[in-house]
Order: C-alpha cells, then structure tokens, then sequence
C-alpha cells in the first residue's frame, strides 16, 4: 500500500512538473495570440497577421524553404540509400558516417562559415570565377537557409529510408519475381511502397526542423521568415506584442502537424514488424565497373558537402582575416584565447546540459516505470505529454516561459524568475526529455517483467529491486539517454536565445549566435563552435561505443523475454 | 510418366562452402516429392536454386526436358510459396493475389475470373479485401498459395510451409495440401525438416545430409532399406550398437564393444560394423512364431507412456537401448528396475 501511495505521489508530481513547465506555457502562447489590446478574446491577430504583406511572405518563405529543404536533403538522401541497400560494396561505411556527422553540428552554427565558403565571395565561387567565369548563388538569401538546413538534416531522412529499406524482407522480391516482375515495375509496385513509411517519416522531420528552426536564418541574415519574424517582434516590440504569438500558434500548428505524419506514416503500417525470419534487406547486387565509379563520385561529392561546414568552421577558428580569398590570410590562436578568457559560457552549458539530461533521465525512468509497470489512472497519458514537447518548436516554449514566469519576481533578488538561471535548465530539461523517455522505455521495455516478480517472490522490497535488477539491467539505456540528451542540449538555441538576459548566464549555444553576429566576433564564434563541435562528437562517440558494448553484453539478459 | 524436372550434378558453393555436392535428382510429372534433412542441409539452397535465387557453380536444372539453367527467375514458370509466406502488407488479398496475372498483362475481367476461382479453391472467398496483418497465420498461407497458383505454374514449391503454423492447423493443411495436390494434378516439390510431415504426405522423399543426396525413395522403402546410419536415424527413431561381426561354425556373430553377443546376424564385409535396431522390433514377450527369437535379460531404467504405445529405456549388457510396445488395456506394466527377459529377431537387424 505504501509503495503505492509513494509512486502515485511521484506520478503527481511529474504531471505537475509538466503542466507548470510545458502545458502552461503553451497555452499561455495560444492564449495571448487571441487577445486584443484591451484583453477580450478575438481572432483579430490572425486576421492582421494575414493582412501583412511581411507575414504573408515570411509564412510562403518559410514553406518554401521548408519544402525546398526536403526535397534537396532527398536528392543527398536517396542516391545514398540505394546505393548502400542495393549494392554489394564498401563505401558502405562512408555511407554511415555520413548518417551521423553532420547532425553533430546544429546549422546556425556552420552557417557563416559556409558563406565564406559558398557565398558569393566565398573560396568556391571565388575559385569557380576564376577558372570558369561563373558563380553558383548557393548562399543568396533563401537559397542559403536551404543549402545550410540541407546539409546539415539530410541524415533523418537517409537513415529512415536505409532502415525502412533494410526492413523489407528479401523474399517481398524475391516473390515477385517468382510471379513475373522485375526492374523498375517491381521497384514502383513493390520496393518503392514498402520504402515510403521511411521516407515519409525522414521527410517530415527535415520538415518540421527547418520550419522552427531560427539560429540559421537569423545568422545569415534572412529575417522574411516565420520564426524569425517572431523572435524580432518579441525581443524588439515586447512580450505583449500579439503577432509573436500569432506566429508562435502557426509555427506549433505546422510542427504537430509534421510530427504527427511522422507518426502515422510509421506507425499505421509498420510493415517490417509483418514478415517474420528470412533475410533482412533488398536483393544486392555488385557494381558494374562504371557504376562504381559514379557511386564513389557521388558518394565524395555529398561527403565535401558535408564535411564543409566543419572545414569553413575549423578554418574560420584559426583564421585571422577571410574574406574575398579561398583561404584564410593568416592563422593564429587568437580565438581560442580570447574563448579561454571567456570560458564561463562552456562552464555554463556544461553545468546546464548535465543538470538536464540528469533530470531527464530520472524524469525518463521514473515515468517509463510509471507508464509500464503500474495501473494508475491516466498513466499514458504522462507519457503522451512528455512525448509531445517533441512537436513543440523550442521557439515557442521560450516565448511560452517568457511570457510564463515574467511577472514572478525572485524573493531574494529583483530579477524575473524567466530570467533566472534555472530555467534554461527547465526549458533544456522538457525540450530533451522526449530522448531519454525514448531510450529509457524501450529498455524497459526488454526486460521481463517476471524479473521483478522473482525478485519479489523472494522478498526483495520496491528499492532493492530498482536498485539490484532494474537500473543495472538498464544501464544501457539509461546512459544512451542521457548522452543523447546531454548532447543535443549543448547546442539548443532557439529556446535558451529567450531566456538570456545577461551574459554570465549565457550557454555555448548563444555565445555562437552573439560572437557571430559581428565580423570581428567570427573567429572567437568559431572557435566556440569547435569547441561545441567536439562536445557532442565525443558524447555521440560514447553513446555508439555505449550501445556496441553494453547491448553485446546484456544481450544474454534481454532475450530473457522472449 | 515423364520427368518434369530433372536436376543434373549440381554444385553450388557460398564463397569456400561446398553447400550443394553433385546433386543429381530427376522428378516425375505430377509428383509430390519432398526434400528432408536437418538445417543446413542445402534442401532450402537447392529450392532457391530451381525458382532462380541462387547460382550453381556447374550443373544444370532441367523442367520439362528445356534447360532453365541460366534463365532469370521471372522467366522459369516455377512457383514458390515461401516460408514467411512473404506477403506484400501494402497490398490487399486480392491485389496480392492477382499480381502474377497482371504482370502478365491479363485482361481485367480474365483477372477477377480467376482470382474468385482460386480464392474458392483456397477457401478464402470473401476476404479479398483485407490486409494481411488482418488475416491469421493460417489464412496468409492460403493467400500465399493462392497468389502462386493463380499463375498456373509448371511446378510448385514450398519451402517448409507449415512450419509458422500451430500443431492443430499443421495436420489440417497436410490435409489441404494433399487434397489440393490431387485435385490440380500439379507437380510439388515440398521443403521440410519434419520427418512426420515428410513420411505422410510424399510420394517420393530425397533425404539431404551435408549438402549430398542421402537417399532417394518411397516413404516406407526408405524405412525399411536404409542406405546409411543418416537416414536411418533421421527417418524414425532407432537403437544403434557399435561392435564387430565374427564367423564362427558358418555363422555370423555380431560382438558388441560391451560384449553383447547376437548371433545369426546378416553378414558385412568389414568387421568393424554398427547394427540398427528398431525399438518396435524388440520384444518384451516372446511372439507367437515360428520365427527363432534370441532371449536376453535386461533391466528397465524408465518408461514413457505416450497413449498407443509404453516406451521403455532399458539397460542390455550396458548398452542404452529404445524398446516400444503397443499399450492394451490389461497388458503388464514394468516398472524402473524390474529385471525383464526381452526378445529379438536377428533378421530384422539392419548392419552396416
């Protein structure tokens, strides 16, 4: 009885956490989108917001940008999957790094970087100029967003459509040709239907990320789109300015939007969980000689395209003036210096990050063994909320939060609690929790529950078996979670820039955004965006190295259920 | 009656694995003829082999005397239900099951003719509509079936298709199975590692080992007239003693290594031999006949008790051994550690 009386506390007390730091917050966005100036309820806001010229082209630019992103992250995308799915060859591996190198870096972060290299004035069209007498307008105004969100999210869609492709089983064609099908009939009647989920699934997160995402726009200087609009309207007219709410509605309305095609896109049809033994993957087949060399070109070129905005950045960190050259004229290690003299911020974000992920991961485990472990009433939906922070832009949780905790003054100090320190720790919390209540439910998930109930037949209390069986049989899972979140905190942006309102507060995140707002700021900005850089590659290294080890060595444990 | 197919001295390898060794197998029209062996034993490869999914080293597949050898699997006209059934799951029944007809560009109403049909032949009328996921294991099996027999193929091939099923609804489809085989006069060939399955429903049985043909027959020839210890063991369950064969007075003895000694036993050329013996073939009473039983004592170690028959393990002269008898009301029961006589027929006793 007690130890129930305990857990339906906690589960209280999470559900409030959120309903104080997520749920309130948004409603609070929706809530002031339709007032009017005196305070009634109208939906005169939204009816000025499509009446302005800046916002009708900021809400077609953003879609634009959106949709053009998609479909050019595809083109990186699908000539990379087929290439790894249906042919028998080693560039493989190249192709995996690929999946996961450019999503070490947020966008906003490489994104003066790559003007100096795509730019009008930057090292290619420099170089294209000289040898060709033409220039590429990779960077000019929308083009630039596109280009930069595009290198950077390509990978969600080339690792949904590779998993999706290496689910369908080889016998799906294999039965086709047995009944007369083959080459492009039998791709369009059976591979490229069974492939879809995948893709769509890849597609709509590209989609939802470059739709909310505001550091990249910002940085290269195009403020004729949603999410920027919103930040200026707040951080320039005010917090009781209704068309940064407007705008925070529209961007939370497309946001759940994609996630939840996401979801259906997956989840109605999970065609893979169907078949049931047989060979993994699509027929392979080996290179005709050309074709291998095609792939390998290919395969180089995206990998430059990739590796860009790491290069530009490292080059930018140690260069001293770049501008109308390919190189740098100079390096030096000024700017690592003058980020050493300012190393608050990395002492910040790591302070911050850690906390996070730490809350997460009891948050993650708690509500995971809450959702499925007890009977409590209303349990899924704990999960559903704390999932959802998913589909909500950081942008809007940061207005929310702003508009939220403003008027609370601190008892010992007169600064607003939306201000205080602790918040971008909550906000970083609730954006991440999604990640670690992932990792730590699918290993709970794994372990039988008749664990737990041998444990107990034996007389071990609720404690001892969370601390003897359950925790160490979710090592694995619990510590993915943690890095993973830990990781994606340290560059988050777009919901921390709100949050900000003195500079010994700051994180990493938004040293990068100040530092690279002016020419002189570049080469420290860079400098902080290596730093960032190594940060999360080292936490991305660990959790693969975490995964390849710990479920080698658990795998004993977890075929326990089965 | 003809060889519809006719596989000639093949051998497949997978990288250095010898998985197929010069296998040679010739199938008559109308057949059911089953490939049996333990996992890993290339029945599945050599299955694969002759609907086109793997490439020999050498030899040739033969059906209807033309060589499809090197034909594409689009083009062989062989049907193969697979294991996993491998339904497309974004297509309904009747989309799955009319694919073949509509790669070979029928006419739409030639299409629906023949989808009612075969559905009504595979008792699915009705369900057209649904989704695999929304069928049972049993009813995607028949969809699986009925998409292959649409086409009307030369020879059908199942790769152990029972075998996703539960006990109950295995034996019912043998029983389809086979009606269905009589009715459409089509040539099977069956993939299964179940001897039960194999013995029940073929007419011919190739048993594989190792990649090699063990054995080709009837399913009762090859009960009785093993060639080997394999398929003596694989078909049935059996006692095997390791020993020599002695002559002694023009007569054979057989001295096992525990030194028990049967006489009058088939003679074998080398002395060093095993002898086989089945477990029906020993006797707990002495049978009424002229035949000569040799008497041995024995104890019993356990019994199972498994409804038509008592099976006994009992100790002879150290030796392990499998005794069945027919379970009757009223007949004696022995218990562990009784001491029993039991009896034998040296004919019966299979040498090699």
């Amino acid at each position: 009885m007690f130890k129930n009386f305990f857990l339906g506390l906690t589960a209280i007390i999470i559900g409030l956490f959120l309903i104080i730091f997520l749920i309130i917050p948004i409603i609070q966005v929706l809530y002031v989108s339709f007032l009017d100036p005196s305070g009634n309820l109208t939906v005169s806001n939204f009816y000025d917001f499509f009446k302005s010229q800046l916002f009708r082209e900021s809400l077609y630019n953003s879609f634009y940008v959106a949709i053009m992103s998609v479909l050019l992250s595809s083109i990186f995308a699908i000539p990379l999957a087929y290439f790894t799915t249906r042919f028998n060859f080693k560039g493989s591996v190249i192709i995996q790094v690929l999946g996961f190198i450019p999503l070490i870096m947020p966008p906003f972060v490489g994104a003066i970087a790559m003007k100096l290299l795509f730019g009008n004035n930057g090292s290619i069209n420099l170089i294209l100029n000289d040898w060709f007498g033409f220039k590429i307008p990779f960077m000019e105004g929308l083009n630039g967003v596109i280009f930069v969100e595009s290198v950077h999210y390509f990978p969600f869609i080339l690792v949904n459509l590779i998993s999706s492709l290496n689910n369908i089983d080889r016998s799906m064609e294999e039965s086709a040709q047995n009944l007369g099908s083959r080459g492009l009939r039998l791709f369009r009647r059976i591979i490229l239907p069974l492939s879809m989920p995948g893709y769509i699934a890849g597609a709509s997160l590209v989609f939802l990320k470059v739709f909310d995402d505001l550091g990249t726009p910002l940085l290269l200087n195009v403020n004729n789109m949603l999410a920027p609009q919103a930040y200026l309207r707040i951080s320039t007219i005010g917090i009781n300015d209704p068309m940064g709410y407007v705008i925070c509605v529209i961007l939370l309305a497309v946001s759940i939007l994609s996630v939840w095609i996401a979801k259906i896109s997956l989840g109605g049809k999970d065609y893979s969980m169907l078949q049931k033994g047989g060979a993994g993957g699509i027929l392979k087949r080996d290179f005709l000689p050309y074709q291998k060399k095609l792939a390998y070109f290919v395969i180089f070129l995206i990998l430059f395209l990739v590796l860009s905005p790491h290069i530009a950045l490292t080059l930018l960190s140690f260069g001293t003036i770049w501008s109308f050259s390919p190189l740098p004229d100079d390096y030096t290690f000024g700017h690592y210096k003058t980020i050493f003299q300012n190393s608050f911020y990395i002492k910040n974000t790591l302070i911050y990050c850690l906390i996070a992920a730490f809350l997460d991961i009891v948050l993650a485990f708690l509500i995971s063994y809450i959702v499925l472990r007890t009977k409590f009433k209303g349990r899924q939906l704990l999960d559903y909320i704390a999932m959802s922070s998913v589909a909500v832009p950081g942008l809007v949780l940061g207005v929310g939060y702003l508009k939220t905790f403003y008027s609370v003054q601190l008892p010992w100090s007169d600064k607003s609690l939306a201000f205080w320190w602790v918040m971008i720790v909550i906000v970083l919390t609730i954006r991440r929790l999604p990640y670690a209540l992932r990792a730590c439910s699918a290993a709970l998930m794994q372990i039988s529950k008749s664990l737990e109930e041998s444990a107990e037949s034996l007389g071990a209390k609720k404690i001892t078996i969370f601390r003897k069986i359950l925790i160490p049989l979710m090592t694995g899972g619990l510590l993915t979670g943690f890095i993973t979140s830990f990781s994606t905190a340290t560059v988050e942006l777009s919901a921390t820039i709100m949050l900000v309102s003195q500079q010994s507060d700051a994180p990493l995140a938004y040293a990068i955004y100040s530092y690279m707002q002016t020419p002189a700021g570049r080469g420290p900005g860079a400098s902080f965006g290596v730093i960032g850089v190594i940060i999360v590659a080292l936490a991305t290294f660990a959790t693969q190295f975490i995964i390849e080890k710990k479920f080698k060595q658990k795998k004993p444990q977890t075929n326990i259920n089965l | 009656m003809n060889n519809i197919v006719e596989i000639k001295n093949i051998n497949l390898f997978y990288g250095n694995n010898h998985i197929l060794k010069d296998i040679s197998i010739e199938i008559k029209e109308k057949d059911f003829f089953t490939f049996l062996g333990p996992s890993g034993c290339g029945k599945t490869t050599l299955l694969r082999l002759i609907a086109g999914f793997e490439k020999s080293k050498s030899g040739e597949v033969f059906i209807s005397g033309n060589e499809i050898s090197n034909l594409n699997p689009w083009e062989r006209d062989v049907g193969m239900v697979f294991q996993n059934y491998a339904l497309w799951p974004h297509m309904s029944v009747f989309k799955n099951i009319s694919f073949g007809l509509e790669e070979k560009k029928f006419s739409r109403s030639e299409i629906n003719e023949r989808v009612k049909e075969v559905l009504k032949l595979v008792d699915l009328t009705g369900l057209s509509e649904r989704y695999p996921y929304q069928l049972s294991g049993g009813q995607q099996q028949r969809v699986a079936l009925a998409r292959t027999l649409i086409v009307k193929p030369k020879v059908l091939l199942l790769d152990e298709p029972l075998s996703n099923l539960d006990a109950k609804l295995r034996i019912q489809m043998r029983k389809e199975l086979l009606e269905m085989h009589r009715k459409l006069g089509i040539t099977i060939i069956f993939v299964t590692h179940d001897q039960e399955e194999a013995n029940s429903m073929s007419d011919t049985i190739a048993v594989f080992d190792k990649g090699i043909v063990q054995q080709i027959g009837k399913p009762i020839d090859l009960y009785n007239n093993p060639k080997n210890l394999f398929v003596a063991n694989f078909l049935g369950t059996t006692n095997i003693i390791d020993g020599s064969v002695y002559k002694n007075n023009d007569e054979n003895y057989f001295k096992s290594s525990k030194g028990l000694i049967i006489k009058n036993v088939l003679s074998y050329n080398s002395s060093e031999c095993k002898i086989l013996l089945r477990p029906q073939n020993l006797y707990l009473e002495k049978p009424n006949s002229e035949i000569l039983f040799q008497e041995f004592e024995a104890k019993i170690i356990s019994k199972e008790f498994l409804g038509n028959i008592i099976r006994y393990i009992i100790n002879l002269n150290d030796h392990i051994l499998i005794l069945d008898t027919a379970h009757e009301i009223n007949r004696k029961i022995y218990n562990s550690d009784e001491i029993i006589k039991i009896y034998l027929d040296s004919k019966k006793i299979k040498t090699f």
